[in-house]
């Protein structure tokens, strides 16, 4: 790594207490996720064709080593190197984070140790920009539709095109095909007298039945479907001051009639007293890599009147357990050094 | 005769007969010294003061020829193109669509999957057969680069791509898979093999036969010429 500012970075953070660790240059492709990564891999198969995939980003990576590891008490981590993506070839990173963190300070720790790292790059302005996926899955949470719908949503979040592709779905209530569905009735009815366990290409008629009358009885389309778009649309759209975020928040959950209580750990940050810092809430800011589970956010700088992001973070509580590893709940973020 | 070109055709089925008949139709008579089955032909294109030499291969083969060098010119499926190796597809220019081969490649699923008529189906069943069977759910396929990179865009987890040589339509029917991607032009072949696409969303590409161009030929004298046949 030949930046500059790799040294000062690495010397500001070991003097907060982060330590460093070596991570492996190799991943299982099985522990990535997201469209946006998974595009990009340079991936190989071992001698017992196992996939394995040059690393595209470092935080999954040390969590991956982390959640390896017996340590269940707090730990500092800092880390640095390479990752390497089909589109951007190799990009240099740095990393920090703190796992078996279960204190919403973590939080705050993180972010203001992001700022000193951005501070250490550039004399810029700054731009923070704070979101929170918990407090989308709690709008999700209100909205009459059925619980696939709101999945659907959550789950496909990080990838904007597509999101969107299904929310204008959930908007005109497509979610079968109307042609289909008389033919596909009557062979429900005939299959129902088949026996339940027999086998069709892998699965059982049971619970393709189950599932269908799922679909089409049990949670079925509503009529809503167009003003929960129209609700979701406009939540993404709620960008302000930190300050005001938790009154416009209010605001808006009274006015669309959601019983949403706006909990103390959505803001880390309160008030704006960062010098030469903008902070803002943004409920669209959601990050390309699908690790995160509440806590988001980003910084930015000002070039040629565009911003450009080059530091991302969050809360990621759920993603070891979700990769089948130890459950770890951490707070993180990483830079990268252009 | 100077200038000798290598023309790639398809070796066998719908598209080698409305290949051939674009020379049928110019009036230029492809000559095999060892009859029909001969899988090289000349052609004598006369006017142009060219000698073309006609080699029949699996559509799949013609394009990797093509690259490789063998050919300058191919006609083959948009498809089989799009599937190929990056490295193949830099080699390559699409000179013309061809008004014939029109084909839709689709993830196809039984038609007694009443249950899976979308995409987001696919990942929820996926989703399932992972956490009740402990295993992906499986796709076969001859175009495993085109479905991975659909699948992924898709943002569908938990599934392995089969690949398939032929008959992939048998493949749902002995449970070797639980859906395909498969090529369906008249569907008639997918009706009688229980199977169905996915209307909705599961379309990957839309493909027809194409005339191709090596871009190592691009530079050949008299390539325009024989180019201007297609």
């Amino acid at each position: 790594m030949k930046s500059k500012n790799f040294s000062k970075i690495i010397k500001a953070l070991n003097s907060k207490g982060f330590k460093n660790i070596e991570l492996d240059p190799v991943i299982e492709t099985k522990y990535i996720r997201g469209v946006n990564l998974k595009k990009y891999l340079f991936t190989f198969n071992d001698d017992k064709g196992v996939s394995f995939s040059l690393r595209p980003d470092l935080s999954l990576m040390s969590l991956i080593q982390f959640s390896k590891t017996k340590k269940y008490n707090k730990q500092k981590i800092t880390y640095s190197g390479e990752s390497y993506r089909k589109n951007k070839n190799i990009r240099s990173q740095i990393g920090w984070e703190i796992y078996n963190s279960n204190n919403q300070k973590d939080d705050y720790e993180v972010i203001k140790n992001s700022i000193t790292v951005f501070k250490k790059i550039t004399k810029k302005k700054g731009y923070l920009k704070i979101g929170n996926l918990e407090l989308f899955s709690s709008v999700l949470n209100q909205l009459h539709i059925p619980s696939r719908w709101k999945q659907r949503l959550m789950l496909n979040i990080w990838n904007k095109k597509y999101f969107y592709e299904i929310l204008s779905r959930l908007e005109t209530n497509k979610d079968y095909d109307e042609d289909e569905i008389e033919v596909d009735k009557k062979l429900f009815y005939k299959m129902k007298k088949l026996d339940p366990n027999q086998i069709i290409a892998g699965r059982s008629i049971k619970e393709i039945l189950a599932r269908f009358d799922l679909k089409i009885n049990k949670d079925p389309r509503t009529p809503e479907g167009k003003k929960s778009a129209k609700i979701i649309k406009r939540f993404l759209k709620i960008k302000c001051s930190i300050e005001k975020a938790p009154k416009i928040l209010a605001n808006f959950f009274n006015e669309n009639k959601l019983n949403i209580k706006i909990a103390d750990n959505y803001f880390p940050i309160k008030k704006n007293k960062i010098k030469n810092f903008s902070v803002e809430f943004c409920a669209s800011e959601i990050p390309d890599v699908q690790i995160y589970s509440s806590l988001v956010f980003s910084i930015s700088f000002k070039s040629k009147k565009k911003l450009t992001k080059i530091l991302n973070g969050g809360r990621f509580d759920n993603l070891s357990s979700s990769l089948g590893l130890r459950p770890c709940k951490a707070v993180g973020a990483a830079i990268t050094l252009i | 005769m100077k200038n000798e070109f290598t023309i790639i055709l398809p070796s066998k089925g719908r598209l080698r007969e409305k290949s051939l008949n674009i020379f049928k139709k110019k009036k230029l008579k492809i000559l095999s010294a060892k009859g029909e089955r001969d899988l090289i032909g000349h052609v004598n294109l006369k006017k142009f003061k060219i000698g073309a030499r006609i080699l029949y291969l699996h559509a799949r083969e013609a394009i990797t020829e093509l690259a490789n060098g063998t050919g300058d010119i191919c006609v083959s499926g948009m498809d089989l193109l799009k599937d190929s190796d990056p490295n193949i597809q830099k080699k390559i220019k699409v000179y013309k669509s061809l008004n014939f081969g029109h084909a839709d490649l689709f993830i196809c699923s039984p038609i007694h999957f009443l249950d899976c008529q979308t995409m987001l189906d696919v990942s929820e069943i996926a989703s399932d057969f992972i956490k009740n069977k402990k295993k992906p759910l499986k796709i076969g396929t001859k175009y495993k680069r085109l479905v991975e990179k659909f699948l992924i865009e898709k943002n569908v987890k938990n599934v392995e791509i089969v690949e398939s040589k032929g008959a992939t339509e048998a493949m749902c029917r002995l449970s070797q898979v639980q859906l395909i991607g498969e090529i369906v032009s008249s569907g008639k072949t997918l009706f009688s093999n229980d199977l169905r696409p996915l209307k909705k969303d599961g379309l990957i590409l839309k493909s027809s036969a194409a005339c191709m161009v090596a871009k190592k030929s691009l530079n050949k004298k008299g390539i325009k010429k024989v180019l201007s046949l297609f």
